[in-house]
């Protein structure tokens, strides 16, 4: 083995070894987590068309209206049910494989181990995205309106997602994290006007779901890819606020010296 | 770009503390000692004794209540972005390899140095034949035995040669081949200038590895000598009886320390080189009456003075 007496170190590194180490944890992370994702694609296939099939045969009538609430619930639910409810159930499990002590020795800062994942599990809640589109398209026949803005849209619904989902698993130890999470996807496919109109739920509900994020993404994918009601700024700040704190929370867990 | 020789570069740990719950759980107590470059360092003491916690201080994932760790003349504690970049741990758990190859860890953690391409993939070569674990290379983490899985992990920590190795019990559960194998690759590293702090329970493998060693003991640094040259504070002798008959002791030789142990029946002799053949004869004797089961004579005697040194409980 040779070794040279002189060792390099590099406090401030250069953008072109950052990107590299930055790279490497996008490698890292994408080798650990690959063999979910192919198990997470197929269950959010399932989940689509769970969505679109399957809670369309308890509608007698399913209308156009309902048609696209249902398609682009298929969308947004599967956007949170990645970002927050499988995300932090993996996360948990890494935090208790002693991955997040590990990460927190390695030369890299706090924020891009976290960017470095967020940008897997967009990855990985992409098929759900895609077959949500798909079985609208084959199921009621709807036309999506594919550009730039909707794009944006699904890439800030996701990343919002993904940033409450690792705040949830950072946080919470894993029996509060995993009650957390099942409370939001009860929350999410029974109690919130995600997959059918808001004016089906008691008023006061109307407020808690302007400050909570999920509907707000959901009339947002409405809005741009279903070219469906009207683009609202506030929902677009109310989810951009939330995945800023999502990720603060993170940084903070992931930052914090015992 | 910082450039370090492996000269004059010390790791200064000055009046280091840490307590948790409010002071009422103490980890480590007022610690103080200069690590050099090129010497193995073993930090050895009790389960719960401040050992990974200290390492966990230098590295910056703990933050001492008070004292101070510097390095290169910048403080650790303050800048622990500082204190990753210029060491390497490996941790007292396995490193996460669950669905990684080994090869696959190896080389990420490269990368996540900076080390790409080429250099990355013999990088990784070197340290699998090291270490001799090139068969393994590509089986998942999580189907590789306990002893593999810590090579794995000191494989991460090594492969990229930072100036300060932290190494929390790399030699557990590893077969005895590959234990010399590994304190040899420690003991290249020193050669080149870099400081290595090892974690361990192993006092046998202080005594023949190591240059010098920490006993801590309930947070406190109790005891730090050199296991090597005109220095070397160790007693040279040290004879292991087992009693038949506790009662039956009598007429002891002469010692520098007698330690008893009743609930072992062990009597426990430090011994000059002069006072060896009494020690023996008196031996004989005892066995020849049939009041002592074996005995053991060494010159191995950290493991001895360790017990009379700590009080062991935890």
């Amino acid at each position: 083995m040779e070794m040279n007496n002189t060792i390099i170190t590099n406090e401030n590194d250069g953008w072109v070894l950052r990107i590299n180490k930055f790279w490497g944890l996008i490698r890292w992370s994408l080798v650990r987590h690959k063999y979910l994702l192919p198990i997470f694609s197929m269950v959010q296939v399932a989940f689509a068309l769970a969505i679109v099939y399957g809670l369309a045969l308890l509608i007698p009538d399913v209308n156009d209206i309902l048609a696209l609430y249902l398609s682009s619930g298929a969308i947004s639910l599967g956007i949170i049910a990645v970002g927050c409810v499988l995300a932090p159930q993996i996360v948990s499990t890494a935090k208790q494989d002693g991955i997040f002590k590990y990460q927190k020795t390695l030369p890299v800062s706090r924020s891009l181990i976290l960017v470095a994942d967020i940008i897997i599990w967009c990855v990985a809640s992409l098929p759900g995205v895609f077959m949500g589109c798909l079985a609208a398209k084959l199921r009621f026949d709807i036309s999506l309106d594919i550009t730039f803005l909707s794009f944006l849209v699904i890439l800030i619904a996701q990343i919002s997602m993904i940033c409450i989902g690792f705040a949830i698993a950072y946080t919470f130890k894993p029996n509060v994290m995993a009650l957390v999470t099942q409370l939001i996807m009860i929350g999410g496919l029974l109690f919130s006007p995600i997959t059918y109109p808001m004016e089906r739920l008691p008023e006061w509900t109307i407020y808690i779901h302007q400050i909570l994020p999920f509907v707000p993404i959901t009339d947002l994918l409405r809005s741009t890819l279903f070219n469906y009601g009207v683009f609202s700024l506030i929902d677009l700040i109310v989810v951009l606020l939330w995945a800023i704190f999502g990720f603060l929370i993170s940084l903070i867990v992931l930052s914090r010296r015992d | 770009m910082i450039e370090i020789k492996g000269d004059n570069k010390d790791l200064i740990i000055n009046a280091v503390s840490k307590s948790y719950k409010r002071g009422t759980v103490r980890a480590n107590c007022d610690i103080s000692v200069a690590l050099h470059p090129g010497q193995i360092v073993a930090i050895i003491g009790h389960n719960g004794a401040g050992k990974s916690t200290l390492l966990n201080q230098i590295i910056g994932i703990v933050k001492p209540d008070q004292g101070q760790i510097d390095y290169n003349g910048i403080s650790f504690i303050d800048n622990t972005k500082y204190a990753r970049s210029l060491v390497s741990m490996m941790p007292q758990l396995y490193a996460p390899l669950a669905g990684v190859t080994l090869r696959q860890s190896i080389e990420s953690i490269l990368h996540i140095r900076g080390i790409s391409g080429k250099k990355n993939k013999e990088l990784c070569k070197e340290i699998l034949d090291e270490l001799k674990i090139e068969k393994w290379a590509d089986r998942p983490g999580e189907k590789l035995s306990g002893g593999l899985q810590r090579l794995a992990s000191f494989a991460m920590a090594v492969v990229y040669p930072s100036p300060i190795l932290l190494l929390d019990e790399p030699t557990n559960d590893v077969d005895p081949v590959r234990r010399k194998l590994i304190w040899n690759y420690m003991r290249k590293l020193a050669r080149n200038g870099h400081i290595l702090v090892v974690v361990t329970h192993n006092l046998l493998e202080v005594e023949q590895y190591a240059d010098r060693f920490l006993l801590l003991n309930h947070g406190k640094l109790i005891q730090d000598e050199l296991t090597v040259g005109e220095h070397k504070q160790i007693s040279s002798n040290t004879l292991f009886v087992v009693m038949n008959d506790w009662d039956a002791l009598s007429n002891l030789p002469e010692s520098l320390e007698t330690r008893y142990i009743e609930e072992e029946m062990q009597v426990i002799f430090n011994l000059s080189a002069e006072q060896v053949p009494d020690a023996i004869a008196w031996v004989l004797k005892q066995i020849h009456e049939r009041k002592v089961v074996n005995y053991r004579l060494t010159s191995a005697t950290l493991e001895a003075s360790y017990g009379g040194l700590t009080d062991g409980n935890e």
